[in-house]
């Protein structure tokens, strides 16, 4: 993975959040690692990605991000249908930035959109590099997971 | 110094809480840190105690402190492990009809010195003598052949993960590439290793000490994969 890719997929993906409400700017917290159980909140918007490094790229948002977004759009309902179709809609962002950031020998799968009690089975890796956001009182987290390489002795 | 907090010489012990679970308001003696510190899963009580030039009466004392507050765990020894963890323990039997008398490692809340009836194979003990010479470390009779273990003065001394992040960051060419090959290097790393030692979450910025040897070994492993150099001595704290 090229880190001008992931600055690229991370600048683009906090651009979204700055659009939605210009006077509410998203600010990106120091990054940190996570070993073991996996980063995630109550909803989950994921692509897998294979190339050089097999793995994850996902966005996992609380509630309470999903219920500002309903907001912004205009949706009164807070429910888990409309949560999980807020989901849906970030998967679909998700996965249009991972195709603009990481082009040439990465293959981008289909956006999934996980709710509670679904995030529980989902297989990630062990290792991620955890990228948070805040925006509008929430913060989700913007998450890279990578295999560890076949190459790898 | 009591005389019911001796510890049997050849145990061996490892941390019970990783360096960066001990509690905050923890308070140990210097020389309580010393031995904490000296721990590696790998050494007996004996070698640590002649390393750090502890008497035996205050090598197990801190020692059973360090227990009684969960700090320390014994670790189980097989047979083999456990003669050779004997073999290290000055005054303790060093032929097969000594360790067969007298009990493996002698009894082990008796000073080792009275312990064994076999006295012609016993050598005395110096409470302050100081580490034997790798050549001189092992002395033992023909009739038992029990294999060497690392002395203590081959221990590495821990090893700074911010020191080892901020290596493999300044050879990138920007903070943010830096970190993305600190994740590579970690990636790389078995999960269970990194559980083993409490390391669930990890900031850039942040600093633990690793005293397990293999993660350490892993670690410098990965990292040279990763960035194509070495690490610096300067990871390690003692080296600073």
């Amino acid at each position: 993975m090229d880190p001008q890719q992931l600055q690229l997929f991370k600048r683009i993906t906090v651009d979204y959040f700055s659009k939605l409400s210009p006077t509410d700017e998203p600010v990106l917290e120091p990054p940190y690692m996570q070993f073991g159980a996996p980063a995630l909140l109550d909803y989950a918007s994921l692509v897998r990605i294979r190339g050089e490094q097999d793995g994850c790229l996902y966005l996992t948002s609380p509630v309470r991000l999903l219920h500002r977004l309903l907001q912004i759009h205009g949706e009164t309902e807070v429910s888990d249908r409309t949560l999980r179709d807020m989901c849906r809609e970030l998967s679909n962002v998700l996965a249009g930035n991972a195709s603009e950031a990481f082009q040439g020998g990465w293959e981008i799968s289909v956006p999934r959109s996980l709710g509670p009690g679904e995030l529980s089975g989902l297989e990630l890796p062990a290792s991620a590099f955890v990228m948070p956001i805040r925006w509008s009182g929430a913060t989700a987290l913007l998450v890279v997971g990578l295999e560890p390489s076949v190459k790898d002795p | 110094m009591s005389a019911d907090r001796q510890v049997p010489a050849a145990a061996v012990f490892e941390l019970a809480l990783a360096v960066d679970r001990l509690p905050a308001d923890l308070r140990l003696r210097s020389l309580e840190w010393g031995v904490f510190f000296a721990v590696t899963g790998r050494h007996t009580v004996a070698q640590i105690g002649e390393h750090l030039c502890l008497r035996p009466a205050d090598r197990d004392e801190a020692f059973a402190r360090l227990v009684e507050l969960g700090l320390l765990a014994e670790r189980p020894l097989s047979a083999g492990e456990y003669l050779r963890a004997a073999s290290t323990v000055n005054g303790e039997p060093r032929t097969l009809s000594g360790f067969l008398t007298a009990g493996l490692a002698g009894p082990p809340f008796q000073p080792v010195a009275s312990a064994a009836p076999d006295v012609s194979v016993l050598e005395p003990i110096s409470d302050f003598e100081p580490l034997p010479l790798p050549e001189q470390e092992i002395v033992m009779t023909p009739d038992l052949p029990i294999p060497t273990i690392p002395t203590i003065h081959t221990l590495p001394p821990p090893l700074s993960l911010q020191a080892v992040m901020r290596f493999v960051v300044d050879q990138a060419p920007d903070a943010n590439a830096g970190q993305l090959d600190v994740y590579r290097a970690f990636v790389r790393l078995d999960p269970q290793l990194l559980k083993r030692n409490g390391i669930t979450t990890l900031r850039f910025e942040e600093d633990r000490l690793l005293t397990d040897p293999d993660l350490k070994s892993a670690l410098l492993k990965s990292v040279e994969q990763v960035v194509g150099r070495s690490c610096p001595p300067e990871v390690f704290v003692a080296a600073r």
